[in-house]
């Protein structure tokens, strides 16, 4: 059973093999409209809204808000200062860990009502679980930061996370004004595996924040893999990862 | 089928995993995460002026974006990023020496089949907010 909802300004899909009814999913988007109604600096009715405008204490957070804090407070340490919930203004925006905090907190949901088979996915952030209906592993394409529609590389997935951060609004005209022949080296596209969504997602929006030193930040951490893209096409992957793609059936 | 017998079936899977014994799947919504929020909807009803508008800056987490939109005969025409998180600047001092060398590639198209896609949605967020702006403007 499969279904797709839009929630957070973002599509989130949950697939459960062999779900007997939809009960389950529905509780789990329940779950991520309660997350979005928390933590959406989007929202002004919002926890953290509310909180930036001082209206509301760090005494009286709920422990939902304590613990994204804490867990935002020790990725900051783990990156050096690069992951980081402060915005420029001084505000706390906790969406770089919110997303993969949620479907970690979802798939365990799951778990809980007896599901081994499943997926979730909130905006292209994903969380995979056992196998998918034909016993195999969840096969995920990394989609391309230059066309929406390709995928350049499809990995089997089962228990693990895979997040990716990018910036994709800069379109397929990059070239370097200055020095037409240089190859532009800015990163695009950054996915990282993990044992968790929630590591790979920190981690992922971390990585990436460090330009093309990122994938080295990766390679360092164990239990994470990691695939980069620049903005000249080329990727890089660290040691770990060629163990995890799906090759093209014409090979 | 046992848990376990299962799992090794994938794990078998997985070193071949161009099997192919997967059935094509329809892409999971690949569809850009617009909202169907009602001020976009402006766009679909016609009551936009023409001209250029642009609309405020937003942090997408890894830096600004800014979205400029130009309408023409009520529709819009053309929407660009005026500003877009580059970061080029940031250096981390890693020394690459003591770590191993890293397999590069040209990225090309794959054709293998997959259930899920993962791309990136942050950037996509302050767009559209800045595009919501833009397009506010408009509907003055």
């Amino acid at each position: 059973m499969r279904e797709v909802r839009i929630i957070m300004g973002m599509p989130i899909t949950v697939e459960i093999v062999n779900a007997a009814s939809p009960v389950v999913i529905n509780a789990v988007f329940d779950y991520f409209a309660e997350v979005d109604e928390r933590f959406s600096t989007y929202k002004a009715t919002s926890e953290i809204s509310r909180y930036n405008r001082d209206e509301i204490s760090v005494g009286s957070l709920s422990s939902e808000m304590i613990e994204v804090f804490q867990l935002a407070s020790w990725t900051t340490q783990e990156s050096d200062g690069y992951f980081s919930i402060e915005a420029r203004d001084g505000t706390l925006d906790p969406s770089g860990i919110v997303k993969g905090w949620a479907i970690r907190n979802a798939a365990q949901l799951i778990r809980d009502a007896g599901y081994i088979d499943f997926f979730v996915d909130a905006g292209g952030d994903i969380q995979t679980s056992g196998v998918d209906g034909n016993n195999e592993l969840w096969r995920v394409g990394i989609r391309s930061p230059f066309n929406n529609q390709d995928v350049i590389k499809a990995v089997g997935l089962s228990g693990q996370g895979i997040a990716t951060s990018g910036t994709y609004v800069r379109g397929q005209h990059i070239y370097n004004p200055h020095d037409t022949q240089k190859p532009i080296t800015d990163i695009v596209s950054l996915s990282v595996i993990g044992p968790d969504i929630l590591e790979a997602d920190r981690f992922a929006t971390a990585a990436f924040a460090m330009g093309e030193d990122g994938i080295y930040f990766i390679e360092s951490l164990p239990g994470l893999e990691g695939y980069m893209v620049n903005a000249s096409g080329i990727s890089t992957q660290t040691t770990g990862f060629g163990a995890y793609i799906c090759h093209d059936e014409s090979h | 089928m046992t848990m376990t017998a299962r799992l090794t079936t994938a794990l078998f899977t997985s070193a071949a995993c161009a099997a192919g014994a997967l059935a094509a799947q329809p892409l999971t919504a690949a569809a850009p995460p617009m909202p169907s929020d009602a001020t976009l909807q402006l766009a679909a009803s016609g009551i936009l002026h023409d001209g250029t508008f642009v609309g405020g800056t937003y942090d997408a987490y890894y830096g600004n974006v800014q979205v400029q939109t130009t309408v023409q005969g009520g529709q819009i025409v053309a929407s660009k990023a005026l500003k877009f998180p580059n970061r080029s600047g940031t250096s981390r001092s890693i020394n690459r020496q003591a770590l191993p060398y890293l397999l590069q590639e040209v990225v090309a198209k794959q054709s293998a089949k997959i259930a899920i896609i993962s791309g990136a949605t942050l950037t996509s967020r302050a767009y559209i907010k800045s595009l919501r702006d833009a397009l506010a403007q408009s509907a003055k």
